[in-house]
């Protein structure tokens, strides 16, 4: 009570991305457990299954399920998030077969990380310049602004 | 598994070495603050050659970082190699503005700031003219300058956005209904670090999750990761700006285009384009996202230089002051340009 409500910027890229990093590590070696152990080139057709409930697990990260009433106007914003993961994933799955198919396949799990990031970036990259997320994005951007100043004490 | 768990060990020990960072200090070429006003320096650079072109040559970085970019590696830096090409070199440091500042506005930084360093350089060096080379943001104020006042002899422009509305500008699009008086409502002066995160917002997968790979794959190369590790520190380091302006550059140059529409007033005295009579050198790079190639080459229909030229490196906003690609031949190409016309 009597906290003071402000911005905090002084968020620490390097700290998320091994946040992020970690998790994804962390999920793919439970998820495709022995995977990449048992046979150093994996055909990941044949695991496919394995690959989406683990994906699923991934897509989770980019969900912002729990939003409240003042939240809500970051609705459009979140679900074009929650898209961009899902055509990333579906990307990176394509490409990871492909790889196999050229004789260039994911050996392990940070190719398979490497992968995932020019996966996303591409996506992203897409909706950057796509009239749809750009609105969502400012839309998101003046929502976070008329909250925190709702936030301040009068 | 083994690889994993390597990597793992990097991402830790790459958390030791950024958190090193605040110790780094910045380095520059030999260089003396010979005037001050306010927050904003004005830096003197020693001469690389025995014979520098007469004329001075002022650089103005834009206001939303921070100049040590121009000569963050001095050994082969922008500014280094502007010395070597035979530049009598001064910089303005815009510095670091607190809540204190939070009203000064463009035309301040401008008819202010701006033209005191200006004034300062002509009667200390008895010229009647200096060169001005304005990048970025601080192109925009350096080119209305140069409209106001008759005491630029050539004015070099690097990035410098003139049509904020082009379809490809991103920052244009998104910002196209922020609510900006809400914002500088809410913050006084706009935080530096909010804007190095709307930056990255723009390209988080580059310039964070491949960036931070790259960094952990190199971790070992002690050269490459001081080198990395200087760069990291100028990013977190955008200096807040003042509310005043921040909101003038998002309402008026952004939000309505009011630069090539002739609508932009710095106190009584409109900015007409069509008043810039000087020669003019136009700087893109090809790869620029921040300010795209289109915003900035459509210069010339607007004013009535009738020495025109431009040229465009292969490079990003960024990239073109520390990139090896376009490290010496942007310097060379300026520098060329300058001494044709300062004779």
């Amino acid at each position: 009570m009597g906290k003071e409500t402000k911005f905090d910027f002084n968020t620490n890229w390097y700290e998320l991305w091994t946040q992020q990093s970690k998790e994804f590590f962390e999920s793919a070696e439970k998820n495709l457990k022995g995977l990449f152990t048992q046979e150093a080139k994996i055909n990941p057709e044949e695991h496919i299954e394995q690959i989406n409930k683990w994906l699923e697990t991934l897509k989770k990260h980019w969900q912002f399920t729990a939003l409240n009433e003042q939240q809500k106007i970051h609705e459009n914003y979140w679900k074009i998030m929650a898209k961009m993961c899902s055509d990333a994933s579906d990307m990176m799955v394509k490409q990871w077969i492909q790889r196999g198919k050229e004789n260039h396949p994911i050996e392990n799990i940070r190719e398979l990380y490497e992968l995932w990031l020019n996966c996303c970036n591409e996506i992203y990259t897409k909706a950057m310049h796509s009239k749809s997320y750009q609105e969502a994005y400012g839309e998101f951007m003046n929502a976070a602004m008329h909250f925190w100043k709702s936030a301040q004490p009068k | 598994m083994q690889e994993n768990f390597t990597f793992l060990g990097k991402i830790t020990q790459g958390l030791v070495e950024i958190a090193r960072i605040p110790e780094i200090q910045y380095q520059y070429n030999p260089r003396d603050l010979v005037f001050q006003r306010d927050k904003v320096k004005l830096y003197h650079y020693h001469p690389k050659v025995k014979k520098p072109i007469s004329i001075p040559l002022l650089v103005v970085f834009a206001t939303v970082n921070r100049p040590e970019i121009l000569d963050l590696f001095p050994e082969h830096s922008f500014i280094g190699r502007l010395l070597e090409n035979g530049m009598d070199v001064y910089l303005l440091d815009w510095g670091y503005p607190d809540a204190k500042d939070k009203d000064i506005s463009l035309n301040e930084y401008v008819t202010d700031y701006l033209d005191h360093c200006v004034r300062y350089i002509l009667e200390n060096t008895h010229h009647p003219k200096i060169n001005l080379l304005g990048i970025c943001q601080g192109g925009v104020l350096c080119l209305c300058y140069s409209i106001l006042t008759t005491n630029i002899k050539n004015l070099v422009l690097i990035s410098s956005p003139i049509d904020f509305q082009t379809k490809d500008n991103i920052i244009a699009q998104v910002f196209k209904k922020l609510d900006i008086d809400a914002f500088i409502k809410l913050v006084g002066n706009v935080p530096g670090l909010w804007l190095t995160h709307f930056f990255i917002s723009l390209r988080p997968f580059e310039l964070v999750g491949k960036k931070y790979l790259r960094f952990v794959d190199q971790i070992a190369d002690r050269e490459w990761t001081a080198r990395f590790l200087r760069v990291e520190k100028w990013l977190y380091d955008a200096p807040d700006q003042t509310g005043a302006s921040f909101a003038e550059l998002i309402k008026d140059f952004y939000q309505q285009n009011k630069l090539i529409k002739g609508e932009i007033y710095l106190g009584e005295e409109r900015i007409d384009l069509a008043n810039l009579i000087i020669p003019v050198l136009n700087v893109m790079a090809s790869e620029d996202e921040i300010v795209p190639v289109s915003a900035t080459r459509g210069l010339k229909k607007y004013i009535r230089s009738e020495d025109y030229s431009q040229k465009i490196f292969p490079s990003g906003h960024i990239g073109i002051y520390i990139s090896d690609k376009v490290g010496k031949s942007m310097p060379k190409a300026i520098s060329n340009w300058l001494k044709k016309r300062s004779l």
